[in-house]
Parts: C-alpha cells; structure tokens; sequence
C-alpha cells in the first residue's frame, strides 16, 4: 500500500472586505447607502455574513431631532462555501454607528435626510507567504471608515397603475473615506493536504487540514469611495417589488474601480419600504480599472439578501 | 363648554413620515416612540362644543398601511377610527377629513 501526502493549491476568485451600515439593500460586501429607518436583521448570501442594524430614535413631528442608530455584521472572510465545506473559519466582523436628520422635503418627496456614519472592522484571513506556493499565514485586519451620505424617497411619474398613483423611488449616496485593502485583487486559493492510499486496484484519495487563503502582495492603504443606491417600486406592478441596483466606486487609490449591481428586491405586504428580500448580479471593475480579468462575467456574481425589518 | 383629554394615535405598518393632526383646526404635536411606525398624543386638551373637526394625513412609500384613531380618554369607545394605506388619496398620500361627537 503507497501512502503519500501532497498540498495542493487551487485558485478562485477574490473577494474584498468592507464596513457595511443599515439596511437589507446591500451589496455583495454588505454595504449600502440606503438607511431604511428600520431595525433588520439580515443574511448576505455573497459574503456569508449576519447582521443585526437598529434605529433608536424619538422624534417630534418638526423633524429636527437627530435620529441614531448601528449595526453590527459578522461575516466570514472566505464565503459561505467555506464554511459549508468544513474549512477554517476566518471572521468578518463589522461595527458601525450612524447619526441623522432630516431635510424640509421639497415637491412629490416622501421624505429625505442626511447622515453621518463611522466604522470599525476587524477581520482575518489567510495570506500565502511570500517565496512559498502552499504555506498558509494568518493575518488580521483592522479597518475604519467615515462617510457623509443622503437618502431620499420620492413618489415618481412613470409605470403608473390604473388609478394614476405614482411608483416610488428611493435613492442615496454618499461619500466614504477610510482603510482598505486589496483582497480583492489578490488571487482566493484553496490548500489542504491530500492522502492517497492504492491497494493495486483503486486509489483512495482524503483532503485534510482544508484551508483558505489568498495569494499575491497583500496591502492597505486610505482610499475615497463614492456609492449610490437608486430602487424604482413601479405602482403598476403592485409597488411590493423593486427593480435597481447600485454603484460602488472607489475614486483614489492603487485599487481604483467601479462595482455595479443589478437586481430585484421585495418589500413587505402593506410596508414596501421593509425589504425582505434581494436578488442581484454584481459586476465588479465594470471600466477594467484593474486589468485583473478580461471577461467581465468572470469577475461577476450573484447575491442573495434575506432578512426582516421591524 | 367641557374640557376634555383626547388621544389620537396613527400607526403604520411601515414608516410614516410628515404625519399630521388637527382637532378643531389645531395642530396637535406628535411624537414617535418606534422608529416613525407609531405617531401619537396620549393627552391633548381641547375644549369641545358640538362635533369635533378632525383632519389627519401622512406620507410614505405608496402601499404602506395605516390605522388612524380618535379617543375621549374617559370615554370606552373611540370618536373616530379609520384605516388606508398612502396612495389613496395622492402618490404618497393619506388624508382624512371628519367631523364626529366625541
């Protein structure tokens, strides 16, 4: 009988880390502009992650009180195939605060309000050494992020239904500065070691010590993002069921390039701002800012977003 | 002319934003313990002769349910209650207009 141990490296791709804030219209890194205004908990399929946000906040009808709130996300590193999969679990976690208020509503706006939020992350990962093709180490990153951003939710002219009510259209933006990384850029690879037993008819093969991690020359550096969120609730279809998706770009830095997404979200029966449902298609570096892959399929994906606002 | 403790209450399923009351004319000042789901005034002082002139409206995504009451608080019963959601009166809109014995 032949016994042999082999490491074998296999190469996926990236994903990148982020600070996420209050809503279930995220992105595939559990980021968004939109603050719904309500306490959710959510699940993000794309980067295995959980998170609980909450609103706290007692305002009189003037409007000019402040209204507070947070979330915090956990979320692992590799996705939720790692996980599923009996890999070592490398930790996401995320804490972020957010202050706001409103602005005098102008025209057909339901409502609008400016805010201010400031993040920590905390996460690790596996980092393929440098001058090695299969030595794993670990590394821990921590993350800051700062960001001004406007929310507004408006009634709109288009895809009325029969009694010429109005759809409606939320959009937000906003303007993010702090620490990233680029995990993203960096090849994903999975590494475990195989034993391979032959009895002279069959050969029997068993992955051990699975782990994953990323290759190539990790680094962080301070960067400026701006990201927009635009849903459309066309009445004519029930206005239960948005269509949108957002814009993530990151205007400074070495890891310059813009993100898009794609997609469909539902909100609650007789409460459509409450989203409980998401399904987009993300696009990453849609201007081949990186040059990292040709094919834009190739570096796309799909996400899924759950949860319930109460 | 008896003074009266009225309450009134709006609650919606989801956000209610811009929320408006008047009894007799007057704005009554609300506030919201949850989020802008519940907008109320437990105790609003008015001195009531005849009916009572009732006017409520509020804004959120069109769709949104709400319930919407009325109440002298010795009394058992509710002056006045009432249920929608915004789109029914304007896109985003809600608007109640009455006149009832409380």
């Amino acid at each position: 009988m032949k016994k042999a141990i082999l490491t074998v490296a296999i190469v996926f791709g990236g994903t990148y880390l982020c600070v996420a804030q209050n809503s279930i219209l995220q992105d595939k890194q559990g980021e968004t502009t939109l603050l719904t205004g309500q306490n959710t908990i959510s699940v993000n399929a794309a980067d295995a992650s959980t998170k609980a946000s909450f609103i706290f906040r007692k305002v009189p009808a003037d409007k000019k009180e402040w209204f507070l709130g947070g979330s915090v996300k956990l979320g692992a590193t590799d996705g939720v195939a790692s996980i599923l999969q009996g890999y070592e679990f490398n930790r996401d976690l995320d804490f972020s605060m957010v202050g706001g208020h409103y602005v005098t509503p102008s025209g057909g706006s339901t409502t609008s309000f400016l805010y201010y939020s400031a993040g920590l992350t905390n996460s690790s990962f596996n980092l393929i050494k440098q001058g090695s093709d299969n030595v794993l180490e670990k590394k821990v990153y921590h993350g800051y992020s700062a960001a001004i951003g406007f929310n507004s939710l408006t009634a709109i002219g288009i895809f009325k239904d029969e009694q010429g009510i109005k759809s409606s259209f939320v959009y937000g933006l906003s303007l993010k500065y702090g620490k990233v990384n680029n995990l993203d850029d960096l090849k994903s690879v999975s590494v475990y070691s195989i034993i391979s037993e032959a009895d002279g008819k069959t050969t029997t093969i068993t992955e051990t010590e699975k782990k994953k991690g990323y290759r190539g020359a990790y680094a962080t550096a301070s960067a400026l993002k701006l990201n927009v969120d635009g849903y459309l609730f066309p009445k004519a279809i029930g206005g239960r069921f948005g269509f949108g998706g957002y814009v993530r770009s990151q205007l400074t830095g070495e890891q310059k390039r813009s993100n898009a997404g794609l997609g469909a979200v539902v909100g609650q029966d007789g409460a459509p701002a409450n989203v409980v449902f998401g399904l987009l298609y993300q696009f990453n570096d849609i201007f081949s800012q990186t040059g990292s892959e040709s094919n834009i399929f190739k570096r796309s994906g799909l996400n899924i977003v759950a949860g319930y606002s109460f | 002319m008896p003074t009266k403790t009225i309450q009134v209450k709006l609650v919606g399923k989801g956000q209610l934003h811009q929320p408006v009351v008047k009894l007799e004319g007057i704005a009554v000042n609300l506030w919201s313990p949850d989020n802008g789901l519940t907008w109320e005034n437990p105790g609003v002082q008015l001195d009531i002769t005849g009916t009572l002139e009732i006017f409520m409206s509020c804004k959120a995504m069109s769709g949104t349910k709400w319930e919407f009451f009325v109440k002298d608080k010795a009394a058992a019963s509710k002056c006045y209650e009432a249920a929608g959601q915004t789109g029914d009166s304007a896109s985003n809109y809600s608007e109640r207009t009455t006149s009832v014995n409380c």
